[in-house]
């Protein structure tokens, strides 16, 4: 086991109140895996990501465990984790367009990448960016290698940090939303792009998104989130052959096909974090919820092999 | 007729106002100012400009507060004066400066083309003389005094002025409502007054209180140069002109001037800035 | 030619046009006083005969256009004819001036940037805590400070109480430390907020973010990764404050009775030797024209963004 999460709980402090953002989540993630983590705007998934590879802000509070290898993160010394970060763990974010520093070349941030975790010369650095500039399929990688950001596309540098990811053979890769920023014949590509890579490299993956129809795309497992917790969690064969919780049968209805049946969005919208719905948290939006959904919390519970869900009308 | 509701916008920006520090503080300083120049006659205990040369540079004392310059005036009285000094000279020439820019920067934005190219040349020209170079040269063609000292920091101020109505000019100009206005044939003036002048305001205001503050600085370094407002007019700059004299006899004589000076500048400062945060609120961190 | 070439190229043409206006505008002081150019010109005690006679040396009887043409091929050879009373040429007296100034400003330049910078970087580092509320009303105090006032606090303390350092003059390099110290104190402040409010900035975007979710030291984060980014408008800053310190040299030379070249405008005026004025005020002008220019330049260089446009 590569991953172990258990009962996550983050919360920010806001004006208008504490936001709790990931509330009790917990899985764990076998080596060379992708778990697809899906859920509307605002229910976690962001916050989830950056707690893991500890970037969250110091003011925020972090409790229960996550364990990475064999250590522990949550609480864990800055300056340790600090170097697990873009050597063990890294990370790509959802917009390519900024997340590059305007001033410096791909090849000087690449370079720094290595140089920051290994022993090796730049010319050790440099033949290694380009070699995974070559891997990410970017056309001309010496040229890459010299380009600053403006002069790329920006499904080019998502090529550009997808190759950084990837760089250094991390053990786990968090991936969140690094397609939605895109015009969508390049999500595509960049989608098949991961596909292709994940079969060539040992790490595992964390893919976050919005799209369900994505996460069947890259994810052996799928992890609904919904305002901060988990629902639903199973291998992608369970979810799609069936789906247990009602919210992940109504994400199923929101997703566009290409073929038949129009797009069907689920009513209502995510709930305040600040003062989150009684009971379980998506009652005021779900069709067939009763008394006890609105009074009790459902417990994640395991319904079948490996099919978790959080829901009091399920088995 | 006067409306005294306001609408809820204006309410919140006043609400933000009379809560920021920066305002409070400020204006609070720019207050005591104004009120002293304009008090001068009643509130200073001597003439500022008689003397009494038995009691030339005497340290503060009972008698006189913050002591006497060599020619024995009441450095306190003449502190007190010095305010009314500053406060018209900085006020009209930035007045001056407000006026004349935004009638240039206006019409250079509105009506473009070459006009806009032209002025845009003078004023990048006029904003080659840094600083107080400007003033210093026109001082240099118009000769000291007070009048002439508001001309050299009145046109050391134009050009920004100039360059701040242009800008926010030119973003008016292309939005919808103006357009919309000219189609159906409202007058040039119309539009000037009813959407340029009124989206230029807080910047203007903000640089108003800003320039207010650097102008007080200039006039004053005028006339610490001897450059300026002349004696036996009170003057803060000028009154520190011959301080090197008394560096170790008597620096009551610089000190003095020298603190109203700073204390109300930075009072113009402060209140620039809490301004700026109110009204431009995208500045803010 | 590459991009950066042409946009060099483009930068220092468009310098060109505004010094051509400054230069009109400083040669047409002479003829924006009251009176007679050709008489202001001419020793006081001057008889008609020589006043004519100096009207036609100095071409005054000829067109204004032509009178600057004589004018403008003089001062690109740095001459400015002679003083009115002194006995010297101009540029005897200008340029040694100037290189006293020039050595003044860049000095100040060096502290203010250094102090300015840092302070900037400190405060950012911890925004709304008390240590960054300090460094922003040190800034706003440097900001609002006569900058005559604070030479002569300066004296007061190093050279009247502990005497440690002149409290006027020239010659040797401690000659320079206070004059320096006071243009560079005020000049820190200035940097200081923009160096603030650029790293705030900055420290926000998401390549910052990027470079810490990629395990950089902080040090690389913020002194390289960051700070390269919040210094492009500080540079421009910079260059500005330069000019401001050419000018405010004019005060604080005053007040250290430092020789140079402000000092040499503010006594020509008062003799009214007009072609010193001249020169002084077209040097400066030119200096801070020049200087704005390189600013330019060196901003397309640290950002390759702005080539393009
Ligand atoms: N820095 C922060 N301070 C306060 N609240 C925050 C912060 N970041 C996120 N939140 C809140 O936490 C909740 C979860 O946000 P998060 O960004 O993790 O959601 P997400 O699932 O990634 O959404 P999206 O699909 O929009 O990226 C939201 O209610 C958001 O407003
Ligand atoms: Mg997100």
């Amino acid at each position: 086991m590569l991953l172990k999460v258990s009962d996550l709980r983050v919360s920010y402090r806001t004006d208008e109140g504490i936001v709790r953002a990931v509330e009790g989540v917990s899985f764990t993630l076998e080596r060379r895996k992708t778990l697809a983590v899906v859920g509307e705007s605002g229910s976690g998934k962001s916050t989830l990501a950056l707690a893991i590879i500890g970037l969250l802000p110091r003011s925020v509070e972090v409790e229960g465990s996550i364990r990475f290898l064999d250590m522990e993160l949550t609480g864990m010394k800055e300056e340790e984790i600090r170097k697990l970060r873009g050597d063990r763990i890294t990370i790509v974010f959802q917009e390519p367009m900024t997340a590059l520093n305007p001033v410096f070349t791909v090849g000087r941030f690449m370079k720094d990448i290595y140089l920051t975790h290994r022993e090796g010369s730049e010319e050790d650095a440099l033949s290694l960016a380009m070699e995974w500039l070559g891997k990410v399929k970017v056309p001309g990688p010496e040229k890459v290698l010299n380009s600053y950001p403006h002069e790329l596309s920006g499904g080019m540098r998502q090529r550009v940090l997808i190759a950084a990811s990837l760089m250094l053979e991390p053990d786990l890769v968090l991936m969140d939303e690094p397609t939605s920023a895109l015009d969508v014949s390049v999500q595509a590509q960049i989608l098949r792009l991961i596909a292709e890579l994940k079969s060539q490299v040992s790490a595992s993956f964390i893919f976050i998104t919005h799209n369900l129809g994505v996460a069947a795309a890259v994810g052996d497992e799928i992890a609904v989130m919904y305002a901060g917790k988990l629902v639903e969690l199973a291998s992608k064969r369970n979810l799609f052959e069936e789906p247990l919780h009602p919210y992940t049968k109504g994400l199923m209805k929101a997703v566009p096909r290409i073929r038949g049946g129009g797009v069907e969005p689920i009513p209502g919208s995510v709930p305040s974090l600040v003062n989150p719905p009684k009971g379980c948290r998506f009652h005021p939006r779900c069709p067939i919820a009763d008394e006890r959904c609105r009074e009790e919390e459902p417990e994640l519970r395991e319904i079948r092999p490996g099919h978790w869900v959080a829901c009091h009308k399920v088995g | 007729m006067l409306r005294l509701e306001l609408d809820p916008a204006t309410r919140r920006t006043l609400r933000r106002a009379t809560k920021n520090r920066n305002i409070r503080v400020g204006g609070a300083i720019v207050a005591i100012f104004v009120l002293m120049g304009l008090l001068a006659p009643f509130i200073s205990p001597y003439d500022p400009t008689q003397g009494n040369l038995r009691d030339s540079l005497l340290p503060p004392c009972r008698k006189y507060p913050f002591g006497t310059d060599f020619a024995g005036r009441d450095i306190l009285s003449r502190v007190i004066w010095g305010a009314r000094t500053s406060l018209i000279v900085s006020t009209v020439s930035v007045f001056i400066a407000v006026i004349a820019g935004v009638i240039v920067g206006g019409l250079s934005a509105y009506v473009g083309g070459w006009l806009d190219e032209v002025v845009t040349r003078i004023m990048d020209i006029m904003l080659s003389f840094p600083d107080i170079l400007l003033a210093l040269f026109v001082a240099a063609i118009v000769g000291p005094g007070l009048e002439n000292v508001i001309v050299a920091v009145a046109l050391y101020n134009f050009p920004q002025f100039v360059r701040i109505m242009r800008g926010s000019a030119l973003q008016v100009k292309e939005m919808e409502y103006v357009e919309a206005a000219k189609a159906i044939g409202e007058s040039n003036a119309s539009i000037f007054v009813r959407y340029l002048l009124p989206n230029s305001l807080a910047p203007i205001v903000v640089h108003a209180t800003l320039r207010t503050a650097a102008s007080i600085l200039t006039a004053a370094g005028l006339s610490f140069l001897g450059l300026g407002v002349q004696p036996p007019i009170p003057e803060w700059g000028q009154m520190m002109s011959d301080a090197r004299t008394y560096l170790v006899t008597a620096p009551h004589v610089w000190v003095f001037p020298g603190i109203a000076l700073f204390v109300t500048v930075l009072g113009f400062n402060l209140l620039g800035d809490g301004l700026n945060d109110v009204l431009n609120p995208r500045t803010e961190v | 030619m590459s991009d950066l070439a042409r946009y060099v190229v483009r930068r220092i043409l468009l310098a060109i046009p505004t010094l051509l206006g400054v230069s009109v505008i400083v040669f047409l002081m002479i003829h924006m006083l009251p009176g007679d150019p050709a008489q202001l010109l001419a020793p006081p005690e001057a008889t008609i005969q020589e006043v004519e006679i100096i009207r036609r040396r100095l071409g005054l009887d000829k067109p204004l256009w032509e009178q600057y043409l004589i004018f403008m091929s003089n001062a690109m050879k740095g001459e400015f004819g002679k003083s009115l009373f002194t006995g010297h040429t101009v540029s005897e007296l200008l340029w040694p001036a100037y290189l006293n100034t020039l050595t003044l400003s860049v000095l100040a330049m060096g502290f203010g940037l250094v102090i300015g910078v840092l302070m900037g970087i400190y405060a950012a580092l911890r925004p709304n805590t008390v240590r960054d509320q300090a460094v922003t009303s040190l800034s706003l105090f440097g900001i609002s400070m006569p900058v005559f006032w604070l030479g002569l606090i300066l004296i007061e303390i190093f050279s009247v109480w502990l005497r440690i350092l002149p409290s006027g003059g020239s010659g040797t390099p401690r000659h320079l430390i206070l004059p320096s110290l006071t243009l560079g104190l005020v000049g820190a402040a200035y940097v200081g907020r923009a160096t603030r409010a650029s790293m705030l900035e900055v420290l926000s975007q998401e390549y910052v973010r990027t470079a810490k979710a990629y395990g950089l030291p902080d040090r690389l984060v913020i002194y390289v990764y960051a700070l390269r980014n919040a210094l492009i408008p500080v540079i421009t800053v910079a260059g500005l404050i330069f000019g401001y310190m050419m000018a405010g040299a004019v005060l604080t030379e005053t007040v250290f009775s430092f020789p140079g070249l402000g000092r040499l405008i503010v006594n020509a005026i008062f003799a009214r030797d007009y072609p010193i004025v001249q020169a002084g005020i077209l040097v400066v002008a030119t200096t801070f024209v020049a200087i704005n220019t390189a600013v330019d330049i060196l901003y397309a260089f640290i950002n390759p963004r702005i080539r393009l446009g």
